[in-house]
């Protein structure tokens, strides 16, 4: 199925530019030498080995990671040590967690209402309103006043993709959003992410869903060791015609 | 195939003596029945002895005169009865326990927080702290700070004095504009959106006006000189504070100052609804700071301007006569009594610095505080603080990391992240251990008997040693402490209410 509402435009600029990127724990290379552009609009579906970086790479672009070496532009703002840089980009981009990180003491419409108020400067009305359109559009809207601990995992984590959404991102990452739920409630939540990706949400997603991956992504990254070590269309990625790297072979014997 | 299930052949019992809760009640009752009978005898026992030698237990003893006199005791005399020696004893123990619960509060929470410091020296500096003071006796502590602490203090001749007594100079006029440039910079910036920005231009304007400042003192010098009369001293028999006695003129000023906390509490809400309905944020703190100090300074210069007397009769030093004279004359010498200051003066509030009296042993005006107090107020204190800071940099790490990378991600500042997502979570698992803590503070001030502070211990262990009321006085000494960790429970118990997490 082709979607007619995205249109990637060719020589529209990246929104996210990463250049020969380094990140260091300690002695231990994580990120080795990582390039890649993202363009508006892209859906990229992050695919590899547990431990080889994929969250260490997303995390880096809203800085909950500090890259050491190279580059990172964010809508055309680079990521350095300025604090108001830091700020600028974070307004820029949403994350969705794989354990949802709720505020557990707040209501879901606090939650979502709450970064808009106090970061954007919206009035209650206003957030409040937004809120509920999203809670509509993540179709929990009579969730509205609950805690997230009465909640179940596939609604807390659309209430998490709301909050994300709250403050009108250009940028969507998700970390494994589906991994810590149980399998009925994994599709709701991939509906919601595919519904956003159709809108025309710039997303970098990492993700075991290979049905999500093939469905949805406009290009599949494969990372192991730090490295990029393979990218292309989805349907390029999961042809069985196709030569891949041995390293992408082995990953994709294991979970086809 | 199964074998047929076992039915219940052997068992006799009719259903009532199985059912779980006809059991449960009768054992209660039993032990119930137990403890009354074992009660019983104990008091009749304890009567019989008690009764033998003529100390039967009672409460009139205690409208019987004292006969001894208590250190830190206000209007008490040993000519007192029993009864006021023991509400002494308590009211010490409740000065004790409701400052000291304060202290440690306010020192624990910031140690806590220095546990956790990025700052190298700071975290190693607080984490010493904590060890040194929570592994060692509490007793010991008590006792070092009165032996050793308190005894190498000077004498009360060479006391330390604060502010030291002379006449200095200073710009004042100077520092007055300074302090209006300062808020004034301080409310203006309140408005900004980027709180980088805010911060900057905050800092460098006070950083300006500090410099200019430090140059007028350095190129003008001096201002208007001003006479400084000591507030405080510290010396070997304690600490001895000014006082501030309410004058005739106060009453007046109260309306004044309340008027200014009512227009601030609504100038709170005014801009906290004006906040939820436009987004933007507003300087309230300092708005309802400057409604408060605004409403204060201007009642107290409106009752400066009561008339005074012109002519007032006071009695010459020198030859004991009465004597009329001009208001301001026998101000400015000093001939004014109390009283008469008290009535006449400008002042709401009259400034007596704490004096000694003419043997130059006791303090006749100001506030005392004996090493006693002090040995028992640190002690239990910075003892407790320990265990607190502990509390609080537990409760802290205890808010998982996930919701600080949330609120990172979303873009929110460092301080309301503390506000509205840290502090929140935290201190619902600080809350409980919390009050375990004032429970010992509260418990452990009963130590002060060690260095001679008169509590309700202290002074109940004197009556029970003079009276031979024994069991009266164990009574009354745990309804004391009784009625205080009640108090506490039932506070810490409703604020503990207000962080519950609602869930499944
Ligand atoms: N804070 C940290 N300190 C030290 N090492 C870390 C830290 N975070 C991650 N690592 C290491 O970095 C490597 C990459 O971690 P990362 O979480 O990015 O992997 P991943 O690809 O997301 O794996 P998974 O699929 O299991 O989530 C791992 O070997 C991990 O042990
Ligand atoms: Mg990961």
């Amino acid at each position: 199925m082709e979607d007619s509402a995205k249109q990637v435009m060719a020589g529209e600029e990246p929104v996210i530019v990463c250049r020969e990127m380094n990140k260091w724990f300690g002695d231990f290379h994580v990120l080795r030498n990582l390039s890649l552009e993202v363009m508006p609009q892209e859906v990229l579906v992050i695919i590899g080995p547990s431990g080889s970086g994929k969250s260490t790479f997303i995390r880096c672009i809203n800085r909950l990671e500090e890259h050491q070496d190279g580059t990172i532009i964010v809508d055309g703002i680079e990521l350095s040590h300025d604090v108001q840089n830091i700020a600028d980009i974070r307004r820029e981009t949403g994350m969705v967690f794989q354990q949802f990180n709720l505020f557990p003491h707040l209501t879901v419409m606090d939650n979502i209402s709450l970064a808009p108020m106090k970061v954007r400067h919206w009035a209650r009305d206003r957030a409040e309103q937004r809120a509920m359109e999203l809670l509509e559009r993540v179709g929990i809207p009579e969730q509205a006043f609950k805690y997230p601990g009465q909640l179940s995992g596939g609604q807390q984590q659309r209430v998490a993709i709301a909050r994300a959404l709250a403050m009108e991102p250009k940028i969507m990452l998700f970390d494994e959003p589906t991994s810590a739920l149980d399998p009925e409630m994994i599709k709701e939540v991939l509906d919601v992410m595919k519904e956003l990706a159709e809108s025309g949400m710039t997303m970098l997603v990492v993700t075991h869903e290979m049905g999500f991956a093939r469905e949805v992504a406009d290009r599949i990254i494969f990372m192991d060791m730090g490295r990029i070590v393979e990218q292309g269309p989805p349907e390029n990625f999961f042809s069985p015609d196709i030569e891949h790297h041995p390293r992408t072979q082995e990953f994709l014997d294991q979970i086809l | 195939m199964q074998a047929p299930v076992e039915t219940t052949t052997q068992n006799v019992l009719p259903a009532v003596f199985r059912d779980a809760r006809i059991l449960k009640g009768v054992a209660q009752l039993a032990f119930l029945v137990i403890v009354v009978l074992l009660m019983n005898n104990l008091s009749t026992r304890i009567n019989t002895a008690l009764d033998a030698t003529n100390q039967t237990p009672n409460f009139e003893f205690l409208q019987n005169r004292a006969g001894f006199g208590i250190a830190d005791s206000g209007d008490y005399s040993s000519s007192d009865r029993y009864i006021d020696a023991f509400r002494v004893g308590f009211v010490n123990t409740i000065r004790v326990v409701s400052l000291g619960l304060l202290a440690t509060t306010l020192i624990g929470v910031l140690v806590g927080i220095f546990l956790l410091s990025s700052n190298f020296l700071l975290r190693t500096l607080s984490r010493a702290y904590v060890e040194v003071l929570r592994n060692t006796p509490v007793l010991l502590q008590i006792f070092a700070w009165f032996f050793v602490a308190i005894f190498a203090l000077p004498t009360q001749q060479e006391a330390f004095a604060f502010p030291q007594e002379g006449i200095r100079s200073l710009p004042l006029l100077q520092y007055a504009l300074s302090l209006v440039i300062i808020l004034f910079i301080w409310q203006y910036t309140g408005g900004m959106r980027n709180p980088i920005w805010r911060t900057r231009v905050r800092q460098g304007g006070i950083t300006i006006v500090l410099l200019v400042n430090l140059l007028g003192i350095v190129l003008v010098g001096s201002g208007s000189p001003i006479e400084f009369r000591p507030g405080i001293y510290i010396s070997i028999k304690g600490v001895a504070i000014f006082e501030l006695i309410p004058s005739a003129s106060f009453g007046i000023w109260m309306v004044f100052v309340v008027i200014g906390i009512v227009a601030a509490a609504a100038l709170w809400r005014y801009f906290g609804f004006l906040t939820e309905s436009t987004g933007r944020p507003f300087p309230r703190t300092s708005y309802t700071m400057t409604a408060v100090i605004g409403f204060a300074l201007l009642g107290w210069i409106i009752v400066g301007m009561r008339p005074t007397p012109s002519i007032i009769s006071v009695v010459d030093e020198d030859d004991d006569r009465v004597v009329e004279m001009e208001y301001e004359d026998a101000f400015e010498s000093g001939l004014l009594t109390i009283e008469q200051e008290l009535a006449f003066t400008r002042q709401p509030l009259i400034f007596r610095p704490p004096t000694l009296d003419r043997r130059g042993r006791n303090i006749e005006t100001g506030i005392e505080i004996s090493p006693s107090y002090l040995a028992v107020f640190l002690g239990l204190v910075v003892y407790t603080s320990a265990f607190i800071a502990e509390i609080v940099r537990a409760g802290i790490q205890a808010v998982p990391k996930g919701q600080l990378e949330a609120s990172r991600a979303l873009g929110i500042s460092q301080g309301e992240m503390l506000r509205l997502i840290i502090l929140p979570q935290a201190l619902r698992v600080i809350i409980p251990p919390m009050g375990n803590q004032y429970l010992n503070l509260a418990k452990n001030s009963s130590l002060a008997i060690a260095v001679a502070y008169t509590d309700i211990f202290q002074v109940t262990n004197t009556i029970i040693n003079q009276s031979g009321q024994s069991v009266t006085g164990i009574i009354m000494i745990m309804l004391a402490y009784l009625s205080i960790s009640l108090t506490i429970s039932l506070g810490m118990n409703l604020v503990n209410q207000r962080f519950q997490l609602v869930t499944r």
